[in-house]
C-alpha cells in the first residue's frame, strides 16, 4: 500500500505487566520469567541450579521422604542463611527439610545433621528432636539472625538457637525447683521460765547458750556456743542487730589477749540488766534461676522453705586457757551473733546451663518488702559476675550475703512459650502467635533472646485475633492479624513499648511474605492482594495495594494455601518476589515480582522457602521443587551439569496488551511488528499475534536473535586466533512480517527458550482510511 | 565466602561477548582475593599444625622470669620476696601491655611460690615463718580480677586465724585457717577469661599475702624476708576463634 498511509505506534519498552483488558500501550500483559538487566533490558530467567550438585553435577533425588544423605531432600520447609561469629567468620546456612534442620558444611560437600532424632538418615543430630513433618497449609520455618546466634522456630515444635557452634532450645521452657533453707533452730523448746528447762539457762542475764539458734545449720561467731566455726568463721553477716543504750562492758575481753576477762562478765552484778546486744528474729527465702550459654534466664523457682533466726542476745561462753568453759556466759560484740545461712538442692538446669543465679528475700520481719534480690557470686560483691554459682554441678551454696548487699532485684521470667512467630526489633526478640495466645506478642529482655520478662505482652488486636505476622519496619515493628496491621512503638513513657493500629481492615495472610525493598517499603501478602507500607509521614495512610494491577492474577492464589507464601527482594535487581499457590496447588507454583514501578511473574522453580545469604554474595537461595526435584537452588544461576528439558523447555513469555484499545472502533491494519531486542544466539523466538480480544493465535512467525546486519561471533563457529575480539551484546531492530488486515485491537505473545534479551517493541500499522491495497509486506 | 558459582551457563551458539565471560570469572577472583571460608575447603585438607600460621587460631603474649629456688633465695638472681603486708604488690617481671581490636582473652599467671610453714623450712639462717601463705591475682588495667583471686576473695571476713600455745606463750601455734596457699613449696595458676575492648591493654599479676585476723604485724611479718617467688611465667592468650 501507500507507505504514506502507514504509521508507527510505539516504542513500548514493556517492563511490567497488568491482568486489566485496558491497559497503556507500553504495560503487558504477562511478562514471565524475565529479570531486569542493570542496563535496563528484560532478560530471559537462568537456572536454577542445585547449590549442591549431585555426584555427577546433576539434580537432587526426588522423593517426599526426606533422605538429605543421599541428596533426596522430601518436603522443605524452611531456609535461612547468616554469617556468625566475630568478623562473619561462620558461614551458617540451614535448611528444614521433612522433620530435621540441616547445616550446609561445604567441607564435606553436603549437610550435617544440625536437629535429628536418631531414626532419620545421619542421626542423631547435634541435638535430638523431630518436628512433624506436614504438608498441611503452614507457615514456612521462621528464622530470625541476631548479633549472637540464629532463632530456629519450626512451625511444629519448640524453638531452638544456634550459635554457629552449639544449637539448643531457646531460653527456658523448664522452671527450676525451688532450693532448700538452711537456717538455726532452737533446742530450747520450753516454756517454763524456772530456769531448769532442757537444762537451758533462762534467768534474766542469763540467756546463755539457751537452746536458741544452737541447732540445725547454725553458724556465728560466737565462741563457745554449738554455732561452731566460731574463729575461723569470721562474722556472720545476716541477721538484724540492735545495741543496747548502756554499753555494759568497756573491756572487751579478746581471746588469748590480756586484759581483765571478767569485765563483761554477765554475772548479775555487773550486768545491770543488758547484754551488749542482741539479734532480731529473722525470716528469709531464695530461689534458684538457670542461665545458659547465651545468657537466657530460666523463670524463677518457686520459693524455698523460710530460714529463720530467733532473738538471741550477744553473749559467748567464756572458756579460760585450760579449763575450757567455766559456764558463763559473756558481753560478744553484737556483729558476733549475726548469722550464715545456706541454700541447697540447688537444681541443675539442662546441659546448656552455665550457671545458677540465686535470689534471695531481706529479712522480710524487718525489710518491708518480699521483694528478690540477686546474690553475689562471693563476698567481694561481684554483681557484675554472670551468676551467683557459675556452674552447673554444685547444689549447696553458703550464704553470708548481708541484706544491705542486695541492690539488684530479680526479673520475673516467664517459661518460652511455642511460638510460630518471632522477629528482632528494639534490641528484642519478639515472639508471636504462641500456642496458649494466639494473639499474643511478647518482647525479651534486650539482648538476651530467650528471656521473656513477665507483664510485658501486648495483645495487639483487641479481641486476641492471631497473629499472622510479624516485620521490622524503618518507624518501628509491624504485627499483624489476618485483617488488620499495628505499629509496635516503644511508649511515650520509655518504659514498655504500645501498639497502634495502622489498619483495622487490612492484614497479613502470609508472615513469609514479607520483605523490604531497598527504599524501605515494606510489602506482603493480605486477603486480597499485596500490600505496601512506607513508614513515611502519616502512619494510617502508609498502607496502600499495589497489586490492582494483577487482581486477575492474585484472586486465581490459593486461599486455602496463602499462609505458606514465601517472599525475598533480590540483592541485585530489587525485585521483590513472592511464592505462592496459584489455582489450588498444593506447591507454591507461581512466583509474583514487584519491582517498586509493578509486576511481573516467573514460574522457573515452587519454592516452599526462599531467602537471600547475608554476604557478599547476596544469593537468593529456595528450597522447594524445581522439574519435581526437591532440593536447595541457587535462582538466577545456570550451569551445564544441570540442564534438563524444564530448563532447556522453559520459555520467557512477555504478552503485549491489547494495543491501542481506546480506537478499537476503527479497525486498523498491523503490517510488520519491530522488535527491538539484545543480540544473544543463533536462535529465533516466536512471535504469536492475537486479534480482536481473542486470544486464538491467528498467526506465528519468528524474529532472530541477532542483527542480520551486524552478525556477531558465536560460540561452536568461531574459530579461535581468526580475528574475532570481545565485544559486548549490542541492541538491533529486527522486523516481524505480520499481516493483520482490519482488526480492532492486536496482542502479541514474544515467547523463547533460552538466553533472549528484550527491549522494547514498536508496531507498524495503517488505519482503514488509509487507501490502497493492503499487499502483505 | 560459602560456594560461588557461575552466573551464566555460555554455551553453543550464544553470541561471544565479555560480560557474561566477566560475570562468570569475577565470583572466583573476589572470593579467591581473600573471601575464603571453611566452605572452600575439604574436610582435613590441613593435616598439620605446622600448615597454620602462629597466630590462626591464637595469639600469644607471655613474660617469663626464670629463678633457682634451691639456693639460697636471698642472693638468688630473679627471686622475689614478698615485702607487702596488707595490699596486692606487683610480681616482679609478669607485665605485659598489648594493644587490641578487642576480643576475648584468656590471661593466666604459672608461678613457683614459697610461703613455708613455721620452722619447717630452712635455708641458712632465714627465719622461715611465711606460715600463713599467699594469695595470687590478675590486674587486668590496675583493676583486679576478682574471678582470678587464688584464695578468699572475703578480705574483709576470711583471715588468718591463729592462736598462740596456752603455757609458755608462743612455744606452740596454730592456725585456725589461712586464706592463701600455704606450703614450703607450691606452684599455683591464677586466670581469669576476659573480653576486653579495642586499646592498649596492661596485664599484671599480682601477690599479697592472706590479711591477718588483728592488727598484729607478726603474723605477716613482711620484713622477715621468708615468702618468696621463684620461676614464673604470665601468658595471655588472645582467643580469635
Amino acid at each position: 500500500m501507500d507507505e504514506r498511509g502507514k504509521q508507527k505506534i510505539g516504542t513500548f519498552a514493556m517492563r511490567i505487566a497488568s491482568g486489566r483488558l485496558f491497559l497503556p500501550d507500553d504495560i503487558a500483559s504477562k511478562i514471565n520469567n524475565f529479570y531486569p538487566t542493570e542496563e535496563g533490558t528484560l532478560r530471559s530467567v537462568e537456572g536454577p541450579l542445585p547449590y549442591l550438585p549431585s555426584g555427577a553435577g546433576g539434580a537432587p533425588t526426588s522423593g517426599i521422604t526426606a533422605d538429605i544423605t543421599t541428596g533426596q531432600y522430601g518436603v522443605m520447609h524452611g531456609i535461612f542463611h547468616a554469617l556468625l561469629d566475630v568478623n562473619g567468620e561462620r558461614d551458617v546456612l540451614l535448611v528444614q527439610t521433612g522433620s530435621q534442620i540441616w547445616e550446609f558444611a561445604g567441607w564435606d560437600r553436603g549437610w550435617s545433621l544440625l536437629i535429628g532424632s536418631t531414626s532419620v538418615p545421619g542421626g542423631p543430630g547435634a541435638y535430638e528432636d523431630s518436628f512433624e513433618n506436614t504438608i498441611i497449609p503452614q507457615f514456612p520455618t521462621q528464622f530470625e539472625s541476631t548479633s549472637t546466634g540464629i532463632v530456629i522456630v519450626p512451625q511444629n515444635g519448640r524453638a531452638y538457637f544456634y550459635d554457629g557452634t552449639y544449637v539448643a532450645p531457646l531460653g527456658y521452657s523448664e522452671i527450676p525447683g525451688a532450693p532448700t533453707g538452711l537456717g538455726p533452730r532452737n533446742r530450747f523448746r520450753g516454756t517454763n521460765y524456772n530456769g531448769t528447762v532442757d537444762n537451758f539457762s533462762t534467768q534474766p542475764g542469763e540467756m546463755s547458750s539457751m537452746g536458741v539458734n544452737d541447732a540445725g545449720y547454725s553458724h556465728d561467731s560466737l565462741a563457745g556456743r554449738p554455732s561452731g566455726m566460731i574463729a575461723s568463721f569470721g562474722h556472720g553477716r545476716l541477721g538484724m542487730t540492735r545495741n543496747p543504750l548502756t554499753w555494759v562492758g568497756a573491756d572487751y575481753q579478746t581471746i588469748g589477749g590480756g586484759g581483765n576477762v571478767n569485765s563483761n562478765k554477765i554475772d548479775g552484778t555487773r550486768a545491770n540488766g543488758s547484754v551488749g546486744g542482741w539479734l532480731e528474729s529473722g525470716e528469709w527465702r531464695a530461689t534458684t534461676q538457670w542461665i545458659d550459654c547465651w545468657g537466657n534466664l530460666s523463670p524463677m523457682s518457686g520459693r524455698s522453705n523460710e530460714v529463720t533466726v530467733s532473738y538471741q542476745p550477744a553473749t559467748f561462753w567464756k572458756y579460760w586457757d585450760v579449763s575450757g568453759s567455766d559456764g558463763a556466759s559473756f558481753v560478744a560484740l553484737a556483729d558476733d551473733v549475726r548469722k550464715q545461712i545456706a541454700w541447697t538442692s540447688i537444681d541443675p538446669g539442662p546441659e546448656r546451663t552455665i550457671g545458677r543465679i540465686l535470689y534471695r528475700t531481706k529479712d522480710t520481719l524487718h525489710s518491708g518488702t518480699t521483694d528478690l534480690f540477686r546474690l553475689t557470686s562471693e563476698a567481694t560483691g561481684s554483681a557484675i559476675a554472670f551468676a551467683t554459682l557459675p556452674d552447673n554441678i554444685c547444689t549447696t551454696y553458703p550464704d553470708n550475703i548481708p541484706d544491705a548487699w542486695l541492690l539488684r532485684k530479680a526479673i520475673d521470667i516467664v517459661p518460652v512459650p511455642q511460638f510460630k512467630l518471632c522477629r528482632v526489633a528494639f534490641g528484642r526478640l519478639w515472639i508471636g502467635n504462641t500456642a496458649e495466645a494466639p494473639g499474643l506478642i511478647r518482647p525479651s529482655l534486650p539482648g538476651r533472646w530467650g528471656t521473656f520478662p513477665a507483664n510485658q505482652e501486648i495483645f495487639p488486636d483487641p479481641s486476641g485475633d492471631e497473629i499472622t505476622g510479624l516485620w521490622r519496619a524503618s518507624v518501628g515493628l509491624l504485627a499483624f492479624t489476618s485483617t488488620s496491621t499495628y505499629l509496635i512503638l516503644p511508649s511515650e513513657s520509655g518504659e514498655g513499648f504500645s501498639s497502634v493500629t495502622l489498619s483495622a481492615e487490612v492484614g497479613c495472610t502470609a508472615p513469609g511474605s514479607l520483605a523490604t525493598l531497598k527504599d524501605g517499603t515494606v510489602i506482603w501478602m493480605g486477603y486480597d492482594g499485596f500490600y505496601a507500607f512506607s513508614g513515611k509521614e502519616d502512619y494510617s495512610r502508609g498502607i496502600e495495594l499495589i497489586s490492582m494491577d494483577i487482581d486477575l492474577f492474585t484472586r486465581r492464589v490459593t486461599h486455602s494455601r496463602r499462609k505458606q507464601a514465601t517472599a525475598a527482594v533480590d540483592f541485585a535487581t530489587n525485585e521483590y518476589r513472592c511464592w505462592t499457590s496459584l489455582d489450588g496447588s498444593k506447591k507454591n507454583n507461581i512466583c509474583f515480582i514487584f519491582d517498586g514501578n509493578g509486576w511481573r511473574s516467573r514460574s522457573d522453580l515452587q519454592a516452599s522457602a526462599v531467602c537471600v545469604t547475608r554476604d557478599h554474595r547476596n544469593y537468593m537461595l529456595a528450597a522447594g521443587l524445581h522439574a519435581e526435584n526437591g532440593g536447595v537452588w541457587l535462582v538466577d544461576h545456570e550451569q551445564g551439569r544441570y540442564q534438563n528439558a524444564t530448563i532447556t523447555g522453559r520459555q520467557a513469555v512477555l504478552e503485549t496488551a491489547w494495543l491501542s484499545p481506546a480506537i478499537s472502533q476503527e479497525k486498523r491494519t498491523a503490517y510488520t511488528l519491530f522488535l527491538w531486542l539484545r543480540e544473544t544466539s543463533d536462535a529465533t523466538i516466536n512471535i504469536d499475534v492475537m486479534r480482536d480480544w481473542r486470544n486464538t493465535v491467528v498467526e506465528t512467525t519468528t524474529a532472530k536473535r541477532y542483527s542480520g546486519d551486524d552478525v556477531p561471533s558465536f560460540w561452536g563457529e568461531t574459530v579461535l586466533g581468526a580475528g574475532t575480539t570481545w565485544q559486548k551484546k549490542r541492541p538491533y531492530w529486527t522486523r516481524a512480517a505480520i499481516y493483520i488486515p482490519s482488526a480492532e485491537v492486536f496482542k502479541f505473545r514474544l515467547r523463547g527458550t533460552g538466553s533472549w534479551e528484550f527491549v522494547g517493541i514498536q508496531l507498524e500499522e495503517a488505519s482503514r482510511y488509509a487507501g490502497g491495497a493492503r499487499i502483505p509486506p | 565466602m560459602g560456594w560461588r558459582f557461575p552466573k551464566h551457563f555460555i554455551h553453543d551458539p550464544q553470541v561471544i561477548e565479555m560480560d557474561d565471560l566477566n560475570e562468570d570469572f569475577r565470583p572466583f577472583v573476589e572470593e579467591a582475593s581473600g573471601a575464603l571460608n571453611e566452605h572452600n575447603w575439604k574436610r582435613d585438607a590441613f593435616d598439620g599444625r605446622a600448615q597454620l600460621a602462629d597466630d590462626v587460631a591464637v595469639v600469644l603474649h607471655n613474660e617469663v622470669v626464670e629463678a633457682n629456688s634451691n639456693a639460697n633465695p636471698t642472693v638468688t638472681a630473679n627471686i622475689m620476696f614478698v615485702t607487702s603486708d596488707i595490699d596486692w604488690e606487683d610480681i616482679e617481671g609478669l607485665e605485659t601491655t598489648f594493644t587490641t581490636t578487642g576480643g576475648t582473652y584468656w590471661v593466666l599467671a604459672s608461678i613457683q611460690g614459697h610461703a613455708p610453714i613455721y620452722k619447717t623450712y630452712v635455708f641458712g639462717s632465714l627465719p622461715a615463718n611465711g606460715r600463713f601463705g599467699l594469695q595470687f591475682a590478675l590486674s587486668l588495667n590496675a583493676a583486679v580480677l576478682a574471678q582470678s583471686i587464688v584464695g578468699s576473695g572475703d578480705l574483709m571476713n576470711d583471715k588468718i586465724g591463729s592462736l598462740d600455745g596456752a603455757v609458755p606463750k608462743g612455744a606452740a601455734f596454730y592456725c585456725w585457717q589461712t586464706t592463701g596457699i600455704s606450703s614450703q613449696a607450691f606452684s599455683v595458676v591464677s586466670e581469669a577469661i576476659i573480653t576486653v575492648p579495642p586499646g592498649t591493654h596492661t596485664v599484671k599479676a599480682l601477690v599479697t599475702p592472706p590479711q591477718t585476723h588483728e592488727s598484729n604485724p607478726a603474723a605477716n611479718n613482711p620484713g622477715a624476708r621468708t615468702k618468696f617467688l621463684a620461676t614464673r611465667e604470665l601468658i595471655v592468650v588472645e582467643l580469635l576463634r
